[in-house]
């Protein structure tokens, strides 16, 4: 479960309640439609493979960071956690995700 | 020219204005139907000269109840107004009386943008070659009205100048061939270009610069049940000085985006708006135009509808 992860997994993120998500894949950008806001979103592919993992539930930073590394091809010592983080932070301020309390 | 029967233009001027005095004149424009009353002459100037091949609208039903009506109070004999009023409420400021004809107008076009929640309502205008929709999405000074102008008056037919109606059913663009919106320069190049088409007086100083309204084609009024499937998407920007013009493919994911944030009712429509709109843009082909010169961009759009898109 992603809830047990160790502390040194970091913070752990989740969507934040009431947020609904609509995507569409076209031309290899995603564009996202969230349903509470209504709001529309351009994200990167980074951005928008960490939203449907926390679709799926909360995740800590550190495993975030791991599926994001494997899933861009990088070895498995590459620490993804800055690129991870700045991503996040970015869909918080969009009102998509926050850090659970 | 013969007004067609039933039309506005078959009242005669006398009858028009003892109507917009009275019950209101009913006139149907695509799927919507407007009573307009008003006591002002400019007022009845302005719709028989601009909507007289309009079909009128059987007495009974209409979708929005409008007037433009002169203010009261010992200011009009100082600064006259006019003020817009919607099922007897007034849902913006006064306007000096100069510009009754464009109250009318941005109040018709506020019906729309407010209350047309049967369609998805985008900020475009939309012209059609044949049965293929042109949707012309863009800011206001991108130079979209003057291209819709020039397209509908070279052989396009116009489906609207500043509404976009996608019907949700089946995504395709239903005509409200309504008056276009010429601002600033725009009405010299149209007036030059098209000597014969029908401009209304040039009012100064709007909240929009100076501003004259172009008759839709009599052509596209009589078209104006014929929707059109979108078919391209292209964001015109007009920039002053630039020679030639560029027509430059753009991702649909930016275009989907661009046309969300800017549609009137996205958020009325929810997902079922969001699908709808991500199946039209997936369904088109989307660009950019820069264009400094409006012949370059004709024959750009001209080529792209023959199939000859830019890469």
């Amino acid at each position: 479960m992603p809830d047990s992860r160790p502390a040194s997994d970091g913070p752990v993120w989740r969507l934040r309640p009431w947020v609904r998500l609509r995507w569409r894949e076209l031309d290899g950008e995603h564009v996202l439609h969230e349903a509470s806001s209504g709001d529309v979103h351009l994200l990167d592919a980074a951005s928008a493979l960490l939203l449907r993992l926390l679709a799926e539930g909360p995740r800590a930073e550190g495993g975030l960071a791991a599926e994001l590394a494997a899933a861009a091809g990088l070895g498995a010592g590459t620490d993804a956690r800055g690129a991870v983080r700045e991503r996040l932070e970015a869909l918080a301020e969009a009102g998509l995700v926050e850090r659970r309390p | 020219m013969t007004a067609m029967p039933g039309s506005v233009g078959a009242l005669g001027r006398a009858a028009l204005r003892a109507r917009l005095r009275g019950a209101g004149l009913a006139l149907r424009c695509g799927p919507l139907v407007w009573r307009v009353r008003s006591p002002l002459a400019e007022v009845a100037r302005h719709l028989a000269e601009l909507y007289a091949g309009y079909p009128l609208a059987p007495d009974g039903f209409a979708d929005h109840h409008v007037a433009v009506v002169p203010l009261r109070g010992l200011r009009r004999w100082l600064r006259p107004q006019v003020r817009f009023l919607f099922d007897g409420e007034a849902p913006f400021h006064p306007l000096p009386r100069a510009q009754a004809a464009a109250c009318l107008e941005w109040g018709m076009n506020w019906c729309v943008g407010a209350h047309g929640h049967a369609w998805l309502v985008l900020h475009a205008a939309v012209v059609a070659h044949g049965a293929h929709a042109l949707v012309l999405p863009g800011p206001p000074g991108a130079g979209k009205s003057t291209l819709c102008a020039a397209l509908a008056y070279s052989g396009w037919r116009l489906l609207s100048d500043e509404l976009a109606l996608l019907d949700p059913a089946t995504g395709a663009a239903l005509p409200l061939p309504r008056p276009i919106s010429l601002k600033g320069r725009s009405v010299a190049v149209i007036r030059e270009r098209f000597p014969d088409a029908r401009l209304g007086p040039v009012v100064p100083d709007t909240r929009k610069g100076d501003l004259a309204f172009l008759a839709a084609p009599p052509a596209s009024v009589a078209a104006m049940d014929a929707p059109a499937r979108v078919a391209w998407i292209v964001s015109p920007r007009y920039e002053a000085g630039t020679r030639g013009v560029r027509l430059e493919r753009r991702r649909r994911g930016r275009m989907l985006v661009w046309l969300a944030r800017n549609a009137f009712n996205q958020a009325v429509h929810g997902e079922a708006g969001f699908d709808l709109l991500a199946d039209v843009v997936a369904g088109a082909e989307c660009h950019a135009l820069r264009y400094g010169d409006l012949d370059a961009a004709l024959a750009a759009l001209e080529a792209l509808a023959a199939g000859e898109a830019a890469a």
